[in-house]
């Protein structure tokens, strides 16, 4: 089968600087490819690229073997959703009002009764059913990061009708949000993934999570693809010294009185 | 979920919102009711209600009326309050729908230049036009005027959308400074062009520079009233993508939406109502950016129920202006815009401290 979407051989420029080049990435429904790599390594780029976003200077997006700008922006919608790094309001919408707008542009056969409960799934979901009637704008950055990702949630589901194969593409999902919430966040990802229809392609920093939920890892430096591959493979100290610049047995062994948090479940017990 | 027994309901949310939409609209358009009765009954020459009342009847009875109470109410009252009436609908939609295209409750068509660019183009018909199209062709053509502000209106949206617009990034800053120096261009020839005008025309430049019911007639209605039934048509359809465009213009792309025909539309569809109320009316400001505002205010962001609601706020802002600008001295009677003006700038003013973060977000 042709893939869900294919970058291949990718390069985007603005202006005269090169932000991503020759990046090569296939997604495929029922995987989690996580992009990590150090601040302007053009990780974000290459998201923007792969999700129609962003015209490429050279090589080619393609989904099931069909160039992405020929794609119309609603059939698009149906088979890709996509959750930016922060998205801000302009005017005073509700909580309820953003996550409906996952399927304004799409789902509008649906009926009225029905969407309001795909809103109220997503939203619980993404633990913010509790605040669904408040002013977006009077949110707190991870309130508004978890709305964004329900709005994810709504679209996905709405463009389901339609599509039987999904991606998600998040753009650091868990960067505003609390230990917790982080968790349970990607944990609803990963079950989306287990549903085998839904191809997932994030950008996280937090490497311990990236071991933990991806399938693939991506690492980029200065525009490159410099490692792709499991966790385990790719996450060697060679690299992790080489591109992120740190140790992960310092001279001396650290300070032994410092506690090492690393949390692994989240007591909110999903939708 | 974290409270299984959670009782918030998005049916029961969504239920009264629109419950509060319904109330609304109906508070409103009892307003409008009441206003316009007044707007029949009160003017400059005193007729008792019950003169007006029988000169209505007659007049929907088709019947001839020699009364000169008759002719006031018919020929002179009635079309002003409709006037007011569409024209204070048009400036409030075309204010609500600029808003949601610059993502900034600060824009308005008056504000930024818009309005000084219709008025403009309406003055460069009255002066040029007059002389170069009159030997031609003999009368000036019906919607000459409104066509001309039109375009007018067009040309500076597109324009200051251009300027202030960066890789699909409006800066609300350059936006309004740019729509200050736009406004004062347009303003400069508009004063070049009254050294080239006669008397008469002289007089219908001022009046297009501080907007007037003055000259309502039924002439002017049906030249606008097309217009008008476009916007009414094609508003309601703006309404889910300027949802979407409130997220940012990527998202609302990523949301499946034709974002580059929505903005066309919308740039069109201000230019329309701006265009055609600056042909019959001159340039009234702020009542787009104190109607939207108020609208939000009260029933929330949704364009769904903000642009019909904007729309009713508007024709009872703008005839309520009305009534007071030929009331306060009568039986003179003050430019509208000078109302307009007296409450609208202070409102924005008070936008401006109230807005968390400053001026520029």
């Amino acid at each position: 089968m042709s893939a869900l979407f294919s970058a291949e051989a990718v390069s985007c420029r603005a202006g005269n600087r090169l932000l991503v080049e020759d990046a090569s990435l296939t997604l495929a429904p029922g995987t989690m490819t996580v992009i990590v790599g150090p601040n302007g390594a053009g990780k974000s780029t290459l998201l923007k690229a792969i999700s129609g976003e962003m015209a490429v200077s050279a090589g080619q997006i393609r989904s099931f073997d069909i160039p992405l700008r020929q794609i119309p922006a609603w059939r698009l919608a149906c088979r890709r959703t996509v959750m930016a790094q922060s998205s801000k309001m302009s005017f005073p919408f509700r909580v309820y009002e953003v996550v409906r707008l996952g399927i304004e542009g799409i789902g509008r056969s649906r009926k009225p009764g029905a969407t309001d409960d795909l809103v109220e799934h997503a939203l619980a979901t993404a633990d913010m059913l509790d605040l669904a009637g408040r002013d977006y704008q009077t949110l707190s950055g991870g309130e508004q990061q978890r709305v964004q990702f329900a709005r994810a949630l709504c679209q996905l589901e709405a463009g389901a009708a339609l599509e039987p194969f999904q991606a998600l593409f998040l753009d650091e999902p868990t960067a505003s949000l609390d230990l917790c919430h982080q968790i349970s966040l990607l944990e609803a990802v990963e079950r989306l993934k287990a549903s085998g229809k839904v191809a997932i392609l994030a950008i996280l920093h937090d490497l311990n999570l990236a071991a933990r939920f991806a399938d693939r890892l991506v690492v980029m430096q200065a525009g490159r693809i410099v490692a792709d591959g499991t966790p385990s493979a790719v996450l060697t100290g060679e690299t992790l010294s080489r591109v992120f610049r740190i140790r992960l047995n310092p001279p001396g062994g650290g300070d032994p009185g410092l506690p090492v948090i690393l949390p692994q479940f989240c007591s909110i017990v999903a939708a | 979920m974290k409270n299984a027994g959670s009782a918030v309901s998005i049916r029961v949310l969504a239920a009264r919102e629109r419950r509060r939409f319904r109330l609304a609209v109906l508070a409103v358009a009892t307003a409008l009711l009441g206003l316009a009765t007044l707007s029949i009954l009160r003017g400059a020459v005193a007729i008792a209600p019950a003169e007006v009342l029988n000169a209505l009847a007659g007049w929907w009875q088709g019947s001839e009326q020699e009364f000169r109470s008759a002719l006031v109410v018919v020929n002179i009252r009635l079309p002003r309050t409709l006037l007011a009436m569409l024209v204070g609908a048009a400036l409030a939609l075309s204010g609500a729908v600029m808003q949601g295209l610059f993502r900034n409750p600060l824009a308005d068509p008056g504000l930024v230049g818009v309005s000084a660019g219709a008025a403009l183009a309406a003055g460069a018909t009255i002066v040029l036009g007059e002389r170069i199209l009159l030997p031609l062709i003999g009368k000036p053509p019906f919607l000459l005027l409104p066509i001309g502000a039109f375009l007018g209106g067009m040309a500076s949206t597109t324009l200051l959308y251009l300027i202030a617009t960066r890789e699909g990034r409006t800066s609300i800053a350059t936006m309004l400074l740019a729509g200050i120096a736009l406004g004062a261009l347009a303003g400069a020839f508009s004063g070049f062009l009254a050294y080239l005008s006669d008397d008469r025309q002289l007089r219908d430049l001022t009046f297009w520079s501080l907007g007037s019911f003055g000259g309502a007639s039924w002439t002017k209605l049906a030249a606008v009233a097309p217009i008008m039934a476009v916007l009414a048509i094609g508003a309601p359809f703006l309404a889910r993508g300027l949802n979407a465009i409130a997220l940012g213009e990527a998202e609302a792309f990523h949301l499946g939406l034709p974002v580059q025909r929505i903005k066309a539309a919308a740039i069109i569809l201000v230019a329309l109502a701006v265009g055609a109320s600056v042909a019959v009316a001159g340039i009234i400001g702020f009542v787009g950016i104190v109607v939207p505002h108020l609208v939000r205010l009260a029933i929330g962001a949704d364009h769904r129920f903000l642009l019909p609601l904007s729309a009713l706020g508007g024709a009872v802002l703008l005839l309520g202006a009305d009534i007071l600008a030929r009331t306060l001295v009568a039986p003179a009677e003050l430019p509208i815009g000078i109302i307009t003006a007296a409450i609208g700038a202070p409102f924005f003013l008070w936008m401006l401290l109230r807005r968390q973060g400053g001026l520029i977000p």
